[in-house]
């Protein structure tokens, strides 16, 4: 489903943040009119889309984002809020009386929390996050973007405990931003990962708290016996890399945020939301036709060419093409 | 079909600024009703004797509605006597400048059953109006009284709109103007016809008539719909487009044989211009019919124009069957001779070339005829 | 029945005189609504619709459950935030209802919008204050938008009337139409425009005096032509027909609006002629 991002500008800096070369080629004041969302309410609804992802920066710093939230609602979409939580005492005041009385299902949030006792910044921001978990809680699914491998998940599931959120973690690999210095963990890294996840697994076992693989996992890296445990525990472990589809205030488009600065346009030059699908899974094809996936191994992969893997995230190709001779179709080039 | 442009009056109560009939030497004369009814009988004449006939009989002048209602009146009671079985075939139109017309005018003018009146106005500060420097403000109040008039009443009208100099600066604000004043576009563009030094400052060249419509030609296309009859526009779309040769007198190369123009004082010719200029005399209607009129000797050479160009100047012309060489009286003021064309055959040929073909991306295509 | 409407106060004789003719009943404010509507009735007026003016935003109304079955138009100051208006939408919903707001700000055309697009019909209330790029904006939403929206007036009614090669009057969704629409004094005279109304200048002392002589119509567009303004010359003109009233001054904006108005009119009515598409209405 698309991301729609209703403001530009964020609260926090997280050091792997993948907006940041958007973020830094845009105004922090562009916000998104109401034009604009019901604009593209429509064109989701024709679309046949019933799921309205709003993205930023940070959108619940929208001064509008209660009533666009409401009216979304009102329009009878699913409507799902990626939020770091971070926001003032009035609007989470407004917020909650605003978003008492909604169905369930209506409205979910999906908080990107940062470990507190891993930077100055994350722990000053924890009170503020905690006040909106507290006030939101069976509506929040957590989320962490793992951008060290010495990570831990102990501090999202004090959270889910304490304040009664979903008992799922959506979990990120940070990937590289072509063009751009930001953390992300390099393949050869990613066993660490993963292996420093099932370590948490007894812990999330108990707990009851499925965890969730965002994409760019690559396959291969899990031996059956893991794929088995996510299967059992009713864990999410998508292997998939296609374009999500992300939508700025301005009404420009991309495929997602690695790939911000990848054939960005206008929504305006698209007629439906299936031929802006169409044009970016073509995009994404033509990479692979280059470079098949992370591996060099993933041109001849089995998995991939069966379809149970896509072969990571299509960010590292965009990336090493940056490093090497100018020899690939002219498209593949940001 | 005969057209008979009947110049009842001469006189006039405008001067404007580009109208030859007010600058006659001779000037001033009004039809008698003798002549009038001398008419009458000859078009009942003339109609008895060819069933398949119809006549246009096009009041002009002058401003014909300067002789009131009666006379009016009186020719309806004249036509009803002299053409009892024939005033079927009878058209009445009439060309005015409306700020004579009044309420009492109405009944005589639906008694010769004019439902649609041809005009002719100009926004422009002084072109139209009475005196020596024509006072448009007094034109344009009685113009458009009389416009209110004419609406109430359920008339349909056309306008005239005569493209000066004076126009070729302002070429979509006079378009907008007279789209706003004829709902539909009903109205005619044409080039003024200037033939002295005195008035040279309001002549355009065929290049600048071209351009003019040029202008306007872009908006116009784009919305054919809301301005289906802006003449010559829809003309020469009609032609290249669609195929349909409807063609005005001054491009069917179809006059020879057709038009009368008739003087107060009975004095036939061609039209309007031959008899200013005392060319192609056919005699008075009050010696002969309209049958030896419109069956003239002289005509013969208008009808041999059209070969004579054809294999002569205009041989090999894509345009040909868009204008046959134009007016022969334009080819006259020129060249002194009707079998030339007329410079405003290059108006035409111009702008289709630079501006309609480009713009539509038609191409006109010679059919042969 | 001529096509003449009245817009008339719910005063029994006035109402009375109206019997069998077409009437907008002037409710002034939201209070009287319902016995306007049931007074017109009563008097045998054919009711086209009561008008009341609410003193404030849509947001705050209580919608009555004797509106229901009233053709409603509401002239409200601003449509208010949504969080606010979101509990009053079922109720709202069951009304027969327009609501009008001035074209003046971007706020309200942006509150114009939220409503057509939740199904309530809205106008815009379109004058020499309109915020007129906001407006071109709303005009073709409201005409060339493909997600189905409640009708947003004046666009709706204008491209529904549209004559290609003749007068459209954007106003007459408006209640101001000088040749259709009269306005009726609380005493009786009778006014082409509210205006007008508001300055004494009356066609006729009564209504009776109306009705057994009407006025000839009035033909705007000649008289802007007559007087060779620069409205004269305006492509606009017979659609505005001197909305902006100061010809010597036309405000920035407003040509472009028209200009972008007809053509969504046009490209409206093109693409439904052929079929491409319908659009409920409420």
């Amino acid at each position: 489903m698309p991301n729609v991002l209703f403001t530009q500008r964020c609260v926090r800096s997280c050091p792997y943040c993948f907006a940041r070369k958007h973020m830094s080629d845009s105004s922090p004041d562009d916000i998104i009119s109401w034009e604009n969302v019901i604009y593209l309410a429509d064109f989701l609804e024709a679309g046949g889309e019933r799921v309205f992802s709003i993205l930023g920066g940070e959108p619940t710093l929208h001064p509008d984002f209660v009533d666009m939230v409401l009216y979304l609602i009102e329009r009878r979409f699913h409507v799902r809020v990626f939020t770091s939580g971070i926001m003032s005492e009035s609007k989470l005041r407004d917020a909650s009386a605003a978003f008492a009385a909604l169905p369930q299902e209506a409205l979910a949030f999906i908080c990107n929390v940062n470990d507190p006792g891993r930077s100055e910044q994350s722990a000053a921001e924890l009170p503020r996050v905690e006040a909106f978990l507290a006030e939101f809680g069976s509506r929040i699914a957590p989320g962490f973007n793992i951008y060290q491998t010495d990570f831990s998940l102990d501090f999202i599931c004090h959270h889910i405990n304490r304040f009664g959120l979903k008992r799922s973690i959506r979990l990120g690999l940070t990937h590289p931003i072509p063009g751009q210095q930001n953390l992300f963990i390099s393949l050869k890294d990613i066993d660490l990962i993963i292996k420093r996840f099932f370590e948490h697994a007894p812990l999330l076992e108990r707990l009851h708290i499925r965890p969730g693989m965002d994409c760019g996992f690559p396959l291969c890296r899990f031996t059956n016996e893991q794929i088995a445990w996510f299967m059992r525990y009713g864990g999410e472990c998508r292997f998939g890399c296609g374009a999500v589809i992300d939508i700025g205030p301005d009404m420009s488009v991309w495929p997602c945020f690695p790939l911000s600065a990848f054939d960005k346009r206008s929504i305006f030059e698209f007629n439906s939301l299936a031929e802006m699908r169409t044009h970016y899974d073509g995009l994404t094809k033509k990479i692979r036709v280059e470079q098949g996936g992370i591996y060099l191994a993933c041109d001849t992969c089995g998995l991939r060419r069966d379809g149970n893997c896509a072969g990571g995230c299509v960010a590292h190709a965009l990336e090493a093409f940056r490093h090497e001779p100018n020899v690939r179709a002219q498209e593949v080039y940001a | 079909m005969a057209d008979l442009i009947v110049k009842v009056t001469e006189k006039c109560n405008s001067n404007c600024a580009y109208c030859d009939v007010v600058r006659k030497p001779r000037g001033g004369e009004t039809m008698s009703f003798a002549i009038l009814e001398t008419l009458f009988r000859r078009i009942n004449e003339f109609l008895l004797a060819q069933p398949a006939e119809e006549v246009t009989f096009i009041w002009h002048g002058g401003e014909p509605l300067l002789l009131g209602p009666a006379f009016l009146e009186q020719a309806a009671a004249l036509e009803r006597t002299h053409c009892p079985s024939t005033a079927f075939r009878i058209k009445h139109c009439i060309q005015t400048n409306l700020t004579c017309l009044t309420q009492e005018h109405i009944p005589a003018l639906r008694a010769l059953r004019i439902t649609s009146m041809g005009t002719s106005y100009d926004p422009l500060p002084n072109v139209r109006g009475p005196g020596t420097t024509p006072d448009s403000e007094w034109y344009r109040e009685r113009f458009f009284k009389g416009l209110s008039l004419l609406k109430r009443n359920g008339f349909a009208w056309g306008i005239i709109y005569v493209v000066t100099r004076l126009s070729l600066a302002r070429p979509l604000d006079l378009f907008y103007y007279l789209v706003n004043l004829c709902p539909g576009g009903n109205f005619n563009l044409n080039p003024v016809l200037i033939y002295d030094n005195e008035r040279k400052h309001l002549a355009i060249t065929p290049r600048e008539f071209a351009d003019f419509l040029g202008a306007l030609f872009p908006v116009w296309w784009k919305h054919q719909g809301r301005y289906p009859n802006v003449q010559p526009l829809r003309r020469i779309t009609d032609n290249i487009r669609d195929n349909i040769f409807n063609l005005g007198c001054c491009d069917s190369g179809e006059c020879a044989y057709s038009h009368v123009n008739i003087a107060p004082n009975g004095e036939t010719s061609q039209c309007g211009r031959s008899a200013d200029w005392e060319l192609l005399p056919y005699g008075n209607i009050q010696q002969r019919s309209l049958a030896e009129i419109l069956a003239d000797s002289q005509r013969d050479e208008l009808a041999r124009r059209n070969a004579v160009l054809r294999d002569g100047e205009c041989a090999g012309c894509r345009f040909w069957e868009l204008c046959h060489g134009g007016c022969p009286l334009d080819a006259w003021s020129q060249h002194k001779g009707f079998l030339h064309k007329s410079e405003w055959c290059d108006s035409k040929r111009m702008f289709i070339t630079d501006y309609f073909e480009p713009i539509t991306g038609l191409r006109f295509q010679h059919h042969g005829s | 029945m001529s096509d003449h409407v009245f817009v008339c106060p719910p005063r029994e004789p006035l109402l009375r005189a109206l019997k069998d003719k077409n009437v907008v009943v002037d409710a002034a404010s939201t209070k009287g609504v319902a016995d306007a509507f049931g007074l017109a009735q009563r008097c045998g007026a054919a009711v086209r619709c009561v008008r009341a003016r609410f003193a404030g935003l849509l947001a705050e109304i209580k919608p009555e459950a004797a509106w229901e079955g009233i053709p409603l138009a509401l002239y409200v100051d601003g449509v208010g935030r949504f969080r606010d208006i979101a509990p009053r939408l079922p109720a709202l919903r069951r009304l027969n209802l327009r609501v009008y707001v001035q074209a003046s700000s971007a706020n309200n055309l942006t509150g114009i919008r939220i409503l057509s697009s939740l199904g309530l019909a809205a106008a815009a209330i379109i004058d020499r204050s309109a915020d007129w790029g906001g407006c071109a904006d709303l005009c073709t939403y409201a005409l060339l938008g493909t997600a189905p929206h409640a009708p947003i007036d004046p666009f709706a009614r204008l491209a529904e009337n549209y004559h290609e090669t003749g007068i459209n009057r954007l106003t007459a969704a408006l209640f101001e139409d000088p040749s259709a629409i009269f306005h009726v004094n609380e005493n009786g005279p009778v006014a082409r425009t509210a205006g007008e109304l508001a300055r004494s200048e009356f066609v006729a002392p009564s209504i009776e005096r109306f009705l057994a002589a009407p006025p000839e119509p009035l033909d705007s567009a000649l008289g802007l032509l007559a007087q060779n303004s620069s409205c004269a010359f305006c492509p606009a003109l017979s659609v505005c027909l001197g909305i902006v009233a100061d010809p010597a001054n036309c405000p920035p904006g407003a040509k472009e609006f028209f200009a972008d108005l007809l053509d969504a009119v046009e490209q409206s009515k093109d693409l439904n002629r052929r079929g491409r598409r319908t659009l409920w209405q409420t």
